[in-house]
């Protein structure tokens, strides 16, 4: 294996690694800011449409509609987004006041959970929240 | 071109053997990927998309980096360390003198011209392969601890936990796992090749002595 096929290739991924996920971050951006848009709007139906499939059954669980249930799950939409992070296939939009986490999905981002508060050393505890 | 191929089929060989390999480990990783991600529930992704993610990328620097450690160490070790009877050992340790190593006035008319230039570039040369593989050696592990670091926070974010910075990643038992599973077999290889070397043959292999050199020859003058 040469040395220039190394490089290049090790050139590609970190490249990638880098710039890559700098170009999703709009894009994870938007569909936290949807959301939380939608939820202003009282909305229900649109702010399902940008929920995966798992939050979309979890919020059902309740026993209303993901459409009532999504603007029931006290959820801060006014708040100022201060840090985006994507890896790969995974977002993290964090607000001032919320955290959204995202998930790529052949369709686009779709939202995994939302209205999340830190818990120490554990998972964040999320109003709303699947997979 | 018949005779490129007879004359260059050990690294023909090898480089046919790497594309094999790189591509089934692209595939199998690309189906055990999707299925981690069906039972998390995350959507799948394309063998493209695939080949270009940070778990793709840990999993191919994670073992480029231990195999340039393991030739780098490899090459460094054999100038300084002696296992009598090993063929990959010298007979005695050191940098040896420039009679031995052909250089100054013992120069041949066929030597390289960095060999033959004298002074820095010389010196240079004569660590060359040591400098190469130590530099592809750190790059790969760069490129690892960015990848694992990639992969690492894909994860966590999945499960609802903050990222870590890349100087967490680097002190998190993650990438300590992933690059010390990969150096202990490594030493564990090379080891025990030099050492089984010195009782068992295999005839016509430059990394074997004569099939009738006793045991305890030792070094270039057994092979």
């Amino acid at each position: 294996m040469g040395m220039r096929r190394t490089a290049a290739f090790v050139g590609i991924g970190l490249m990638c690694v880098a710039g890559c996920s700098s170009t999703q971050e709009g894009e994870v951006e938007q569909v936290a800011e949807r959301l939380h848009a939608a939820v202003r709007a009282d909305d229900g139906a649109a702010a399902c449409e940008l929920l995966s499939e798992e939050a979309q059954e979890e919020l059902q669980d309740s026993g209303d509609s993901c459409e009532v249930a999504i603007l029931e799950a006290g959820l801060s939409p006014d708040g100022r987004v201060e840090k985006v992070s994507v890896y790969d296939t995974s977002g993290q939009v964090r607000y001032d006041d919320d955290v959204v986490f995202l998930s790529e999905f052949p369709d686009g981002w779709k939202v995994i959970a939302a209205g999340c508060e830190k818990q120490a050393a554990a998972p964040y505890d999320c109003t709303v929240q699947g997979g | 071109m018949s005779r490129f191929l007879r004359t260059s089929s050990l690294s023909i060989f090898f480089l046919v053997l790497f594309v094999a390999a790189l591509i089934g480990q692209a595939f199998a990783g690309w189906l055990q990927f999707n299925d981690q991600q069906v039972a998390q529930g995350m959507g799948e992704i394309g063998l493209g998309r695939y080949l270009l993610s940070a778990d793709f990328a840990v999993d191919v620097t994670e073992n480029w980096q231990s195999e340039y450690l393991q030739f780098l160490l490899y090459i460094v070790a054999t100038v300084f360390f002696v296992q009598r009877g090993s063929p990959e050992s010298p007979s005695h340790g050191g940098l040896g003198t420039d009679k031995e190593q052909k250089l100054g006035e013992h120069t041949l008319k066929d030597s390289p011209a960095w060999a033959k230039a004298g002074g820095a570039r010389t010196a240079i040369y004569a660590w060359s392969l040591t400098l190469v593989m130590a530099t592809i050696f750190v790059v790969s592990w760069l490129a690892q601890s960015i990848a694992g670091w990639a992969a690492f926070n894909e994860t966590r974010l999945q499960q609802l936990q903050d990222p870590l910075s890349w100087g967490g990643y680097v002190a998190n038992p993650d990438f300590w796992s992933r690059t010390l599973q990969n150096w202990q077999s490594e030493f564990l290889a090379v080891g025990s090749m030099a050492v089984l070397a010195i009782y068992l043959r295999q005839r016509g292999s430059a990394e074997s002595k004569p099939v009738g050199e006793p045991h305890y020859s030792t070094g270039d003058k057994a092979g």
